[in-house]
């Protein structure tokens, strides 16, 4: 039997940053677990890609890190990238433009093993046909599994992926996370992803830390993060939601669509996201339709309540709304924190 | 500073006099080198003038003469039983002065130009003028309208390396007797113990150097670059009639002024010597020197750059700006007041070094090491700044990332800039006149010395060595510009 802490590849603890005036770390603590995938998500300039070099020893910073146990950055230690054991993809993939495809991924290997080892991850990424090819002879998503495999060949304790999928169209994004994801269980690779996209966090990971201005604000399993994020600010960020105030009152809030469960008393913010939000035509109307965009599979209708706020809800592309219908709103879930909207 | 002292050497009248010739040949030889090497530039890239690719070589050819070599091919050519004289009937007085100076450097300033505002025309958006010809402008309109504007960035860096270039020369206005500082201060350096009148107009011709150093670092920062990588294949202007004549006659009076000329009254003299039973003088010994003085400081120059040049590209630290500035600052500074700098430094500080090979190589490097700085810039900034960083991730240590990534990765910009300063190390004079060792006779000390004497026949012989010996390079250089 193992110990809890035994099962931790990664430990980070108190990392602290800054550059000049502009604090990119502040008190930045993560675990992540053997095996599993953890997306670190947040706005552009929150320090997710800082957090990942400190991790991988590209940076110095305060705080410790450990990667399975073995302390590689602390007040008196400082391992050099290349003894961290952790493979990275980059967000430009960095791949070695002087270098056939096979010598890129051979490169971090010792020499013996090159041959069988860079068949072996080619093949898995499914490139082995390429590997005489030079880097720009490849296509974008080619170059980008050149760089998994070269992370991946190695056999790296953890791979840090930098933004791996941001040049990528949208079309081939989704398949290619896909492609990924798979490749990543079927090596049993610990992985840390850094992204700015919601729906890529929460599509891929087994675990989401999202962090704003250098420090880790929530770590939750995607769906637990979606529908009971930590703050208001957490929940816009993962997704379209709007706010209305209240006050929470003998365990309630009450609001035009509905009233909610709360323990909190005094002023509240109800935060609601569009696809709880029922609209129908009929008996007491309560708002009027401001506006609706179609998007085929669903469409976004927004309407303007008695008080003048607007509430959008997302329904399915049946029955559509003209402007001007005056429709009854309900929201069948909300969030209730404290404080003024 | 002038009037520091007891006596004062020089009068203001004088100060002055040396001020606006040297501001007004200066100014002369920029306008006239970069009006010469746009042309050059804009015909072999962007017409079909026939035999585009030869005239691009030879258009870059006259680099390798040293301005003093073209001043005593200037005088060789003319006057009473000059070449001139001889092929034409007709003789033409030797310019002196001015005119002579200003000729002298701006025709062998305007491969330079050639050479900067080549590359920068090549990444212009063909669609830009593409645009305006749609518009119903003339070719010629569009030059002035589109591409000159555009060009903007490179003609204020070439304007930069010849303005620097005029106000530092000492061999071409010496030779032509045109009195600019550093004639003067070679003069007074030379005649007289009291060496502090030499510093006092150094320190004044410094500053110039320094000026228009600052003030090509403002226009820098406005002009902005317009980087557009375009794949797409221009459309050459296509020359008829009078305009083809009119090209060929401007390329081929070039050629005719720059190489033909020189090269002639250099041949002419060396059978004029030779034929007369003049002694040749051997001078393997001279071309040994100059060949390793050169690729030492070449070699030592790139190693220098490259750490020079990581720093202030992929890794920009704290003193990354201090260390561009710096080499560009060191490489404004005319030669003959870095001379006489070095000289007063190392008789006051490193005794044991004066006079020797070794401090007169660190002072070519001191002196040169921008030009492979850039260009070794230029080709890291072309690959990712993450390259080491994967390197290191993948378990290689500094070292070996060192050698198989960035160095690698470096190469054809630490190849080039070695050939540009192996380039200028060769032709270098006044720095070597005042730093060499006794007895350490270069190529280029020969064809001074030579020619002071009155010996065309050895001035001539070594002049030709010298060429010889620069045109590796300078092909190697002029080579990546032809695959077009």
């Amino acid at each position: 039997m193992t110990s809890a802490t035994d099962r931790l590849t990664i430990r980070a603890r108190g990392l602290t940053k800054a550059y000049d005036d502009v604090v990119a770390l502040d008190q930045f603590s993560i675990d992540v677990w053997e095996g599993s995938l953890l997306t670190l998500l947040g706005p552009s300039g929150c320090g997710k890609t800082t957090a990942l070099r400190v991790i991988a020893g590209f940076e110095e910073a305060g705080g410790t890190v450990d990667i399975r146990s073995r302390r590689v950055l602390g007040p008196d230690t400082f391992v050099p990238p290349e003894k961290r054991r952790v493979g990275m993809v980059f967000q430009d993939y960095a791949l070695f433009p002087h270098m056939t495809v096979e010598a890129n991924v051979a490169y971090g290997l010792p020499k013996k093993s090159q041959t069988h080892r860079v068949a072996e991850v080619l093949d898995l990424v499914g490139l082995k046909r390429l590997g005489s090819r030079m880097p720009n002879e490849l296509s974008g998503g080619q170059q980008q599994r050149v760089a998994l495999a070269r992370a991946l060949a190695p056999n790296p304790d953890v791979i840090l992926l930098d933004e791996p999928f941001s040049n990528l169209d949208a079309g081939l994004r989704d398949r290619v996370r896909r492609e990924w994801r798979s490749i990543l269980t079927e090596s049993v690779t610990t992985a840390v992803l850094v992204t700015h996209d919601q729906e890529e966090a929460l599509a891929t990971s087994d675990l989401v830390a999202v962090m704003y201005q250098g420090r880790v604000v929530q770590v939750d399993a995607p769906a637990e993060l979606y529908t009971n994020p930590a703050d208001p600010w957490i929940a816009n960020f993962l997704g379209d939601a709007d706010v209305l105030p209240s006050t929470g009152h003998r365990g309630y809030a009450e609001s035009e669509i509905g009233r909610f469960k709360t323990d909190l008393k005094g002023r509240v913010i109800i935060v609601v996201r569009p696809e709880d939000v029922q609209i129908s035509i009929g008996e007491a109307p309560n708002a009027t339709v401001n506006s609706s965009e179609f998007f085929g599979h669903d469409q976004l209708v927004t309407v303007a309540l008695a008080s003048g706020r607007l509430i959008r809800s997302r329904i399915g592309p049946r029955p559509t709304y003209q402007t001007g219908d005056h429709v009854r709103v309900r929201a069948m879930h909300a969030q209730v924190f404290p404080g003024q909207a | 500073m002038v009037t520091q002292g007891i006596e004062t050497p020089i009068p203001l009248g004088r100060l002055i006099e040396l001020f606006l010739g040297t501001l007004a040949l200066t100014v002369a030889v920029t306008i006239t080198a970069l009006g010469i090497g746009t042309a050059t530039a804009w015909l072999t890239n962007r017409s079909n003038v026939p035999g585009r690719r030869l005239w691009m070589i030879l258009a870059a050819l006259p680099l390798v003469i040293p301005s003093y070599m073209a001043a005593l091919t200037i005088i060789g050519a003319t006057g009473p039983g000059g070449l001139l004289s001889i092929w034409l009937g007709v003789e033409i007085p030797t310019p002196y002065g001015f005119v002579g100076a200003w000729l002298a450097l701006s025709v062998f300033l305007a491969p330079m130009a050639h050479l900067i505002v080549t590359p920068a025309l090549r990444l212009i958006d063909p669609a830009t003028e593409e645009a305006a010809m749609g518009l119903g402008a003339s070719s010629v309109k569009v030059f002035f309208t589109i591409t000159l504007v555009q060009l903007r960035p490179a003609l204020v860096s070439a304007g930069l390396m010849v303005g620097l270039y005029t106000i530092s020369d000492f061999g071409a206005v010496s030779l032509l007797r045109f009195d600019t500082f550093t004639r003067a201060i070679f003069t007074l350096y030379a005649g007289q113990i009291d060496r502090r009148p030499a510093a006092a107009l150094s320190v004044v011709l410094m500053l110039l150097a320094l000026v228009i150093l600052f003030l090509e670092r403002r226009t820098r920062s406005r002009a902005g670059y317009h980087l557009n990588s375009t794949s797409r294949r221009r459309k050459r202007i296509q020359l008829t009639g009078w305009n083809k004549t009119w090209a060929l006659t401007f390329l081929g009076s070039l050629v005719f002024i720059a190489l033909i000329v020189p090269i002639s009254v250099l041949v002419f003299w060396l059978i004029r010597g030779v034929s007369a039973g003049q002694d040749l003088g051997m001078f393997w010994d001279e071309i040994g020197r100059s060949l390793s003085v050169s690729i030492i400081a070449a070699v030592a120059a790139a190693a220098a750059s490259l750490p020079i040049a990581m720093v202030t590209t992929w890794k920009r630290g704290r003193f990354s700006n201090a260390a561009e500035t710096g080499t560009w600052a060191i490489y404004a500074l005319p030669h003959i007041t870095v001379g006489v700098a070095v000289v007063a430094f190392a008789l006051q500080w490193i005794r044991p070094l004066y006079q020797t090979v070794a401090l007169l190589v660190l002072t070519y490097v001191a002196m040169f090491m921008a030009q492979s700085v850039a260009t070794t810039q230029d080709s890291l900034r072309r690959a990712s700044s993450d390259l080491e960083d994967a390197s290191r991730g993948m378990g290689r240590g500094p070292w070996q990332t060192l050698r198989r990534i960035t160095v690698p990765l470096a190469r054809p910009g630490l190849l080039a800039g070695s050939a540009l300063v192996f380039l200028s190390v060769m032709k270098e004079l006044p720095a070597t006149l005042l730093l060499r060792p006794n007895g350490f006779e270069t190529l280029a000390i020969r064809i001074w010395s030579s020619t002071g004497e009155g010996f065309y026949t050895r001035a001539s012989a070594a002049s030709l060595a010298l060429l010889a010996v620069s045109i590796v390079p300078l092909l190697a250089l002029t080579y990546r510009d032809l695959s077009d």
